[in-house]
């Protein structure tokens, strides 16, 4: 899962480092670095339920250039015509199996034409990008062992303080103060769904032990997924308490099975 | 029968001072009472642990002020 990992972050960095980096990034909540967005095609693949979700309290997306078109690879290499790309498949569940069943090869070649987190899906124009940026500045997190090390690694990427304070007190100091809270408010959320994230990547790396089957692999893969959309659609505290609840209640459900499976192979 | 009225408006006086003393002082304890933020516990390294109660706290901790 750690070969993935890097996979994912190397194929991502190319990506952006094709791109220009963006001229100026002053001010905003947004992640640095900065990178323009990849080519479009497999962004506008969304359904139209996906489209409705509207993502809150995002920090001010800046503005991003159209992207220039590039020369299709499939004219340098057949392979490419014939390996469709997950992105591109409209059903969930179908794009996640698809993920499964492609070798680190394949998805390193997914990735590095297009990179799109199932959380930025839903998302448009700078959000989408804002919300890209922010997994791959994660990626490196994954090195990091389970527990306070890959926090700690997550709230230094995120720019968050090692000790979560409330809103008022990380923008006492701010003059737009507003926009402050908001921004930190989007990052602690994005703590609390890298939580979601770690589920579903250890629940992949059950499903390679042979511990969970594709079809629970898949199941749970989904659930968190749209689980962090409908997270940052809530518009309410209880709303969002209550995802996290049901997440819990997923993942004991998770992990008894796998408990189970283990002690049946001993 | 001066005497007397200075007597009692003492006596008021004192009486007043007691009964309003105490609820006069009440507000100023509650303004410098600094209430201490909630604190998210230590990670657990546990494979089987994603330390969701933890999310929750962080939750709480952000979402009070909204």
């Amino acid at each position: 899962m750690k070969m993935k990992k890097i996979l994912i972050f190397v194929s991502a960095f190319l990506l952006a480092a094709t791109q220009v980096f963006a001229a100026g990034s002053g001010s905003g909540g947004g992640f640095e670095p900065v990178v323009e967005p990849p080519e479009p095609a497999p962004v506008q693949t969304q359904t139209d339920a996906e489209t409705e979700t509207e993502p809150m309290e995002l920090p001010p997306a800046e503005e991003t250039p159209a992207p220039t078109p590039t020369p299709t690879p499939a004219s340098s290499s057949n392979e490419w015509v014939a390996q469709p790309l997950c992105n591109d498949i409209d059903d969930l569940k179908a794009r996640i199996t698809c993920r499964l069943d492609k070798n680190n090869e394949q998805l390193e070649r997914e990735y590095s034409q297009s990179y799109l987190p199932e959380e930025c899906r839903p998302l448009t124009g700078g959000d989408q990008q804002i919300c890209i940026n922010k997994y791959i500045s994660l990626l490196p997190c994954w090195d990091e062992e389970v527990g306070p090390d890959r926090i700690s690694c997550v709230k230094d990427k995120l720019g968050l303080p090692e000790r979560i304070v409330s809103p008022d007190n990380y923008c006492s100091d701010d003059a737009e103060s507003e926009s402050c809270k908001s921004d930190y408010r989007y990052k602690v959320y994005s703590l609390i769904t890298f939580r979601f994230y770690d589920a579903e990547e250890r629940v992949e790396e059950w499903y390679e032990e042979g511990k969970l089957s594709q079809e629970e692999t898949v199941d749970f893969i989904a659930f968190i997924a749209e689980s962090k959309v409908e997270f940052y659609a809530s518009t309410s505290s209880a709303a969002r308490r209550n995802i996290i609840t049901f997440v819990m209640g997923q993942w004991a459900e998770v992990v008894e099975k796998v408990k189970s499976s283990s002690n049946s192979n001993q | 029968m001066k005497k007397l009225l200075i007597l009692l408006s003492l006596s008021a006086l004192t009486f007043s001072a007691c009964v309003t003393g105490p609820v006069a002082d009440q507000p100023d304890e509650l303004d410098d009472g600094d209430e201490e933020e909630m604190t998210v516990p230590e990670e657990v390294e546990d494979e089987y642990n994603i330390n969701l109660d933890n999310a929750l706290i962080e939750l709480e901790i952000v979402d009070q002020s909204e």
